[in-house]
């Protein structure tokens, strides 16, 4: 038998093992080809694919008032993201995410099939759902750390602070003024991640630490602030007034002490207020400022020599100006009068005809040089520059009208700079809302902003003629309420005509504007109060009062020591003349209390409880010893006697435990928050009648560190 | 007549289960320790180290045992692998859909391991048999082919289309070693072209295999997975690799990191260094087998030696292919270095016939 051909199988053998030597020649062209060339690319690719770049985010920095009380500051709460290219079932895990986060079930299943590597599911979730998704195990569903930011002291400063956004960006205010600097840097934290979602052990882990922003301290004093805001609502809810505002400073340094609007609102809760409220329109919109403008008028006159303390005038009520008669406020005219006196009666032809002997180019340099038309610089988003008319279109009758303030557009904030100038002694200064930079624990100043003179606009003599002037206004003239027992002031009212619809309407903004003392000024205040709906509408006569209460208190806590008797405002106007009280509202016996402590005789006129109407009015000087008319009325419900407990301390407490406590007292609850009380409002010691309400806030127990 | 085998066939098998047993342990470590709850991550390694020494003894025994032996039990395989192929398939274990193993307990059997030793028994024999016979059709390949067919048939019922193609591939070097000629072979690649068209187009998920090594990126997270998975973790490894035990790629990313995808991790551990140097000892061990072919003077060991060296290097060869994405993936594992114990033993045993073949050699090629 023949068998099989050796030399064949001997050749095709070889061939065989030639075949697979050009196979592995192949094969490694490939290996050279991955392994070396396209290394780096795979090496990217594989590394993008584990490596988990979870951004950490930075502590936005604190916001301190001046004397380093916190005001904002941030703190970690937990917050639930997920990483899409690590879900498994997007479908199934979205309908047991939605359950437990009570989120709708597409909503979530749109982000988990996004295709990114990183989105949030739920920000600021109850502790419950955090505890219930880390259970559930879910293969790309996490729980990061994120800061929240909160506003200890609730509404308080509001305005100024600002708003900031879920992803820590400031909004409004200073916390978007400053935010560059409050937001910090976000760090990183890097690590590999096997495809299940697990570090991997081996792995590199990459940490960026992230930096904390810097914080602000204010000149923001809180609390001034305090009284300020306290004293504004009151005057807003008597006075019926749409809003108020008032704005302190220190006038030998532009820094604002406080800055107060009503209505307020809360920033922790800000989404749940109407955008108009949070507007701080002192500094974002401008108004016509009617009678407070005079002081520019005043110190621009003085300053060209065009008038002097002692000028007289001579006021028959009315001033013409080409064909328009421009009446004064009084009907009839305040007479014969020295310039001092006209300033006292607000007259009005004096200021027009100042305007007209300064001339247009004269008055408009006085104007613009004390900042009118143009930003302050304060360090606010949004500041309003006012609006000058243009030079061309001023004739006679628009100078005469500026010179009483009409006619022109201007900030509060101009307007009270404009003041601080004055007493200053002729500087105009940038006002300031922010002190200091400081590092992120605030122990370590990074930058100080020192006073920022802009122009000298007053020589210091006009300054301090101008300053005796307007106390003269406040002790004998029409800002007579605003005076302050133990304190000289100097000031000016204003009662604005509101513009509606192109003509002078039936509103008013009612405003006082002035400073104390009057010889080492500490504090220049603006207080405004828009569209005031009570039988008075007078500056002098609503405004004022507060002025004396915030500037007063102020002053106090400010520790400027009280002047001695003789020396003070009531000796300098004598013994002879007495304020007459506003006795509105108050029950009969606090009237004639009152009446009887400003010795001054009454005559009660119908039968009642509480003062309706009183004659003279309140606000009027009159002689020790006059009679005042009091009305009575039955009816009036301006003040039911209701009985007022004493509002507890709840802080610590659980919510059962503050419900238990102020359904005791006959209080209402309003709850903000969970967990335990933090805050309430109104605070501990605090009157309140029976029925009112007590809001408290309530944070997670554990939180409560930052107090 | 016999002399010692060949030591050059014993090193090369050596390195290559000694480097199995690491890679395995290492490319294993994660699943091991996920499967065991955290406790055993070297639990696939110590099986494979029990594998590798019993098919060591395996190997051994071959050795001493004379081949020519085998040729009168040919018949036994011939009939035995069949039956067990039926079997597997009421009785086998049903993994992802395929019922291709036996459960022994704690071997698992795969009696189409089997029958690529079974084939190389019988073509070896037959074509010794019928001699010059082989230059006609119906000898030469037409009866041959009957055998693979029902042999293929069978497996694809499991099935298990990678065994399929490396039998066939193991089928034709050796009737293209015995002599079969040219044009007929010809005809035998047309035809083998021809049903794996048929095969991969009748099955979607094969035809979405053959898709996806021409454009992975279509779909990198389905289809596209595997071999883009794979082909990161070798160019991970770059020239010199992240170092043994360092790869990341087994962390879940990569499936089969210990079986079919070994190689990657290689690749992805030890470097471009790593994967030529496996691929040098196979070329080493395919060079020293073929060697032993053409230096043994009995026809019968000559065929059994190219079968069986053909049939780990085309493995070793394929596998390779697949993992650096060279070919569509068929799912075959490295041989002597991939995780499994039938496999591991057979392949042994194989070469420890070839090592016996080797000591007939003649003093010169």
């Amino acid at each position: 038998m023949q068998g099989l051909n050796r030399l064949v199988i001997r050749r095709r053998t070889t061939l065989l093992l030639l075949s697979i030597f050009g196979i592995i020649g192949v094969l490694i062209g490939r290996l050279f080809f991955i392994q070396g060339i396209k290394a780096g690319y795979y090496q990217k690719i594989a590394e993008e694919q584990r490596l988990r770049d979870i951004r950490v985010e930075p502590m936005r920095g604190t916001i301190f008032d001046r004397n380093m009380n916190t005001l904002a500051f941030s703190f970690d709460t937990e917050s639930i993201y997920a990483i899409p290219y690590q879900v498994k079932n997007p479908k199934a895990d979205a309908e047991v995410i939605a359950e437990k986060l009570k989120l709708p079930v597409n909503d979530v299943y749109n982000r988990l099939i996004k295709k990114t590597s990183f989105v949030w599911l739920k920000m600021k979730p109850h502790p419950e759902e955090v505890q219930e998704i880390m259970e559930a195990r879910i293969p790309g569903v996490e729980v990061a750390q994120k800061a929240q930011r909160f506003y200890l002291r609730g509404s308080l400063a509001a305005h100024i602070l600002g708003i900031t956004g879920i992803d820590n960006q400031g909004l409004e205010g200073i916390e978007n003024y400053y935010d560059r600097y409050l937001r910090g840097i976000p760090g990183s934290e890097q690590a590999e991640y096997d495809s299940r979602g697990n570090y991997i052990p081996l792995g590199e882990r990459r940490f960026i630490q992230a930096q904390n922003g810097y914080s602000l301290v204010l000149t923001i004093d809180q609390v001034i602030q305090y009284i300020a805001e306290r004293e504004i609502e009151k005057a807003v809810l008597e006075n019926g007034a749409k809003r108020g505002a008032v704005i302190l400073m220190d006038p030998m340094t532009g820094e604002i002490l406080a800055l107060a609007n009503y209505p307020t609102f809360d920033p922790n809760h800000y989404a749940d207020y109407p955008s108009a409220v949070r507007r701080n329109w002192v500094l974002v919109d401008q108004y016509e400022p009617g009678s407070t403008f005079k002081i520019v008028t005043a110190a621009a006159a003085l300053e060209e020599g065009v008038v002097h303390r002692n000028s007289v005038f001579f006021d028959p009520g009315f001033l013409v100006v080409e064909d328009r008669r421009l009446r004064c406020w009084r009907a009839g005219g305040h007479g014969s009068q020295t310039f001092t006196e006209a300033v006292e009666n607000s007259c009005n032809p004096v200021f027009a005809s100042l305007a007209l002997r300064l001339g247009t180019d004269k008055f408009l340099q006085y104007i613009e040089a004390f900042g009118f038309g143009q930003q302050t610089g304060v360090d606010f988003p949004g500041e309003a520059k006012g609006i000058i008319p243009h030079r061309s279109r001023i004739k006679n009758v628009e100078l005469a009208t500026i010179g009483f303030g009409q006619g022109i557009s201007v900030t509060p904030l101009q307007l009270l700079n404009a003041l601080a100038t004055v007493a200053n002694g002729g500087e105009l200064l940038q006002p300031r809302l922010v002190k200091e930079i400081r590092s992120s624990d605030g122990k370590e100043v990074i930058t100080r902003f020192e006073p920022h003179k802009i122009r000298r606009v007053l020589s210091p003599e006009t300054a301090a003629e101008l300053s005796l002037i307007l106390q003269s206004a406040v002790e004998n003239g029409s800002g007579n309420r605003a005076r302050i027992e133990g304190y000289t002031v100097a000031g000016k009212t204003g009662t604005a005509q509101k513009p509606q619809g192109g003509i002078y309407g039936q509103e008013r903004i009612a405003s006082f504007i002035g400073f104390a003392p009057v010889e080492k000024p500490r504090v220049a205040g603006i207080i405004i109060l828009d569209e005031p709906q009570g039988p008075v509408k007078y500056g002098g006569v609503i405004a004022a009062p507060f002025f004396s209460t915030i500037v007063g208190e102020t002053l106090k806590y400010l520790g400027v020591k009280p002047q001695q008797k003789g020396e003070g405002m009531g000796q300098s106007s004598g013994e002879s003349s007495v304020v007459v009280p506003n006795l509105l509202r108050l029950p009969r016996a606090d009237a004639i209390r009152i009446l009887k402590q400003s010795r001054l005789n009454y005559r009660e006129l119908g039968t009642g409880e509480y003062v309706i109407a009183q004659s003279p009015k309140a606000g009027v000087t009159v002689k020790p010893g006059t009679t005042i008319l009091l009305y009575y009325d039955e009816a009036s419900h301006y003040q039911k006697e209701m009985p007022t407990v004493l509002v507890p301390d709840l802080t610590g407490l659980s919510l059962p435990a503050v419900e238990k406590r102020l359904t005791e007292l006959g209080l209402q609850l309003a709850v903000s928050g969970s967990g335990i009380a933090l805050r309430q409002d109104p605070a501990p010691g605090s009157r309140l009648a029976q029925g009112a309400t007590v809001t408290v806030h309530f944070v997670a127990a554990g939180k409560t560190k930052v107090e | 007549m016999k002399g010692k085998p060949d030591p050059f066939i014993l090193l090369p098998v050596l390195m290559l289960l000694i480097i199995g047993v690491v890679m395995v342990t290492s490319a294993s470590y994660p699943r091991a320790l996920s499967a065991s709850g955290g406790t055993d991550p070297f639990a696939v390694g110590k099986r494979q180290l029990v594998f590798a020494l019993l098919s060591l003894v395996l190997m051994t025994v071959m050795i001493k045992f004379d081949y020519h032996h085998f040729r009168r039990l040919t018949v036994l395989f011939a009939v035995l692998t069949p039956v067990l192929l039926v079997l597997v398939l009421f009785f086998g274990e049903e993994i992802n859909g395929a019922r291709r193993w036996f459960n022994l307990g704690i071997l698992n059997f795969q009696p189409s391991e089997l029958a690529k030793l079974t084939l190389v028994f019988v073509l070896a024999h037959y074509f010794t048999e019928i001699g010059p016979e082989i230059r006609h059709f119906s000898t030469g390949v037409l009866i041959p082919l009957v055998y693979l067919g029902l042999i293929c048939g069978l497996i694809m019922l499991e099935p298990d289309l990678g065994t399929v193609i490396m039998i066939f591939v193991i089928f034709f070097s050796m009737l293209f070693a015995a002599g079969v000629r040219f044009y007929h072979l010809s005809f035998l690649g047309l035809l083998a072209v021809s049903a794996a068209a048929v095969l991969i187009m009748e099955e979607p998920y094969r035809r979405e295999r053959l898709f996806s090594f021409l454009d992975p990126m279509k779909d990198p997270r389905g289809s596209g997975w595997q071999i883009i998975q794979s082909l990161m973790a070798l160019g991970s490894g770059g020239i010199f690799g992240l170092g043994l035990g360092r790869s990341r790629q087994k962390f879940f990313y990569l499936p089969e990191p210990h079986t079919d995808y070994i190689f990657s991790i290689i690749g992805e551990e030890l470097g471009l260094l790593g994967t030529l140097l496996i691929l040098i000892i196979f070329f080493f061990l395919g060079w020293r087998g073929y060697k032993t072919a053409l230096s043994t003077t009995d026809t019968y060991g000559s065929l059994l030696a190219v079968g069986i060296t053909s049939w780990i290097v085309f493995q070793a060869l394929m596998n390779i292919a697949v993992v650096t994405s060279s070919i569509p993936a068929t799912g075959i594992t490295l041989p002597l270095i991939s995780y499994g114990g039938s496999s591991l033993g057979i392949t042994m045993m194989a070469l420890g016939i070839l090592m016996n073949i080797s000591c007939e050699r003649r003093e010169k090629v």
